[in-house]
Parts: C-alpha cells; structure tokens; sequence
C-alpha cells in the first residue's frame, strides 16, 4: 500500500531493504533519540529495524519509509502501540526532513484509518522533535498518560479517552 | 512480506505471534522462570524482543512463532528460529508457560520446527543456546538429537558460564 507518491514523496509501509538506510541512522548520533546512538551496538540497531516490521504484523500499522522520487531515504514516520503503551503513538525518524510526510500520515491515520486520536511521546531534552510536534501543529496534554513519567506528551488531534 | 506459517502438530498448532499472546509471554519474561533466558525482563523489553522475533521472519525468513493447544486454543509459549546480529548462527528455542509443562509438548513443538527447517532451509544445522543450569531445556534438547558442540562459536558477549551449546543436525 502506497500512502502517497507525488513527485517530491514516496510513502510506503517499512520493508527487508529500507535497513540499509535505517541502520546507520540508529547508529548515528541522533539515533540516540529513538534509543540507539553510536555505542547502541549493530545488535540493538538490527533489532530496531526488525521491531517496526514485526509491529507491524502484530498490529496491521506501522512504519512508513519517505522516499524522494530519487530514492533517497528521508525519514521514518508511523505508529507504533507496543502492549504496554496507553494509546497509539506516532513517531519519526528524521533522516533529513520529517515534515511532509509526518503530515500525510497523520492525515491517513484520521481520514482513512479512522482513528479518534493520536499522540507523541517526546523526551524533552529532544528540542528538534518536540519543535516540529508544535509545527505539525499538536498541543500539549498535560494529563494524558504516558510511557515514561518524563516524556511529553503530545496529541495531533482528536482528545484522550 | 513473509510471515510465520501456520504449523500443525497433533496436538499443537505454531502460528504467527498475536497481540494477545504479549500479556502471558511478557509476564513469563518478567518472572523468575526467565532466569535461564537472560533475567527477568521489564514488559517493555521483552515486548521489543518478541516484535524483533517477528520481524525476523521478514528480515530473515525465519522467526518465532506462538504456540497454541488444537483441543482448546489455549497459548502455551513460544518457539522460534532466531538470528539476531549477535548469533553466529541460527538458534532454535523454546519457553512454555509454567501450566502446560510436563506434557511433552515443547518436544513435539521444537520438533516441529526442526522439522519445518530441514524442509525450508538448506542448512544442515541448527543450535540451540542453553544455560548450562537449565538442566530440563537440555534434556529436551538431547531427547530432540541435539549434542553438546563444545568449540561453536557463542553468542556475541556470552561465555560458557552462561550459555552451553547443543547442536541439531539434519537428519541423514
């Protein structure tokens, strides 16, 4: 299923050969905010890549890999609900811009999806990620529950439960 | 995208993990039944661990899959072929939860997937890593054909005190 392809952006769900792209950003310094970095070890990047495709079997949603019409890889951006987590929570993984397609999939996930609400969780020491939260236009939910007692939390649309 | 295939035995049925399969396996995981497999694990690890085994059927074409009894559709475990980059090889390996042990059915599950690799693969092999206190897992593995190979190579950051090595060959 292609989300979206227009002549800057490809969207397709995560696949086997996007771990070209994806390992060496968790191994990079910012792969330090999707808890990988330098020092995470090629183990635990492998691992990162291969927890999006099993989620999504498990779930049927996911990831989707941003391409340029080029193919250059751009980001990593989707959904993701492990057992232990309050509510459906979009993430990404800006290799170079997250923006456009962070946009098209949250629009898909209320238009086509269905979906009432979506959430991120960001570290608040991660300026960058919480910066294009508000850009992507979410606000702040000081109450929702959330993974970890120091994330923040924030809802792109739709209320909490 | 390849997934786990749905495996038959007489009495179990190795399918694809689920969702519902997470609550049971991460609460083993977090218990001291899994001292043996590395400590007890926070939910939200092995959540990440269980999804990397899935995941591995699209990265690898081989993984873990739930196991469930035919005659009532109760989960029972897991079992998988996994090779996270820290492995030298592909390793077969097992857990059921505490209620269904003693019935024989890791053995008919693990042979099952014994079964399935020689048939899908052109492997000659399989191991499985066990600590060498887990005296039932080695008796399971010895009771599937395994032997103990001494000079395998261990899993990245493992050493003997912790992991022994018992490998399958295909059969001739």
């Amino acid at each position: 299923m292609t989300v979206r392809a227009t002549d800057r952006l490809t969207l397709r769900p995560i696949a086997a050969t996007d771990m070209d792209d994806l390992m060496p950003f968790h191994l990079s310094d910012r792969g330090h905010w999707r808890g990988a970095g330098p020092d995470a070890g090629a183990g635990w990047a492998w691992r990162l890549c291969a927890i999006p495709l099993g989620h999504k079997q498990i779930h049927g949603f996911g990831n989707f890999i941003g391409r340029t019409a080029a193919g250059e890889a751009v980001t990593s951006v989707g959904a993701f609900c492990p057992a232990n987590w309050p509510e459906r929570e979009q993430g990404w993984s800006t290799l170079t811009d997250t923006t456009e397609a962070a946009n098209t999939v949250i629009n898909h996930d209320r238009d086509e999806l269905g979906w009432d609400t979506l959430v991120s969780y960001i570290d608040p020491a991660n300026a960058r990620s919480f910066a294009l939260a508000e850009h992507l236009g979410a606000t702040r939910d000081t109450t929702a529950p959330r993974p970890d007692a120091g994330d923040l939390v924030y809802r792109h649309f739709g209320a909490a439960a | 995208m390849t997934i786990a295939p749905t495996i038959t035995t007489p009495r179990l049925r190795l399918r694809g993990h689920a969702l519902a399969d997470f609550p049971p396996l991460c609460a083993l995981f977090a218990s001291a039944r899994a001292a043996y497999m590395g400590g007890a694990i926070p939910a939200k690890e092995s959540y990440r661990w269980i999804a990397a085994e899935v995941g591995s059927w699209v990265l690898r074409g081989f993984g873990s899959w739930g196991v469930e009894r035919t005659s009532d559709d109760a989960f029972m475990g897991q079992i998988g072929i996994n090779q996270p980059l820290e492995f030298p090889e592909p390793e077969l390996g097992w857990v059921l939860l505490e209620a269904f042990e003693g019935h024989g059915y890791a053995a008919e599950g693990a042979q099952a997937a014994l079964d399935w690799w020689w048939d899908a693969s052109d492997s000659d092999t399989l191991v499985s890593y066990i600590h060498p206190d887990n005296a039932r897992s080695i008796a399971l593995a010895s009771r599937l054909g395994a032997q103990r190979d001494p000079d395998a190579p261990l899993p990245d950051g493992e050493d003997g005190s912790e992991t022994v090595v018992y490998r399958h060959r295909r059969p001739q």
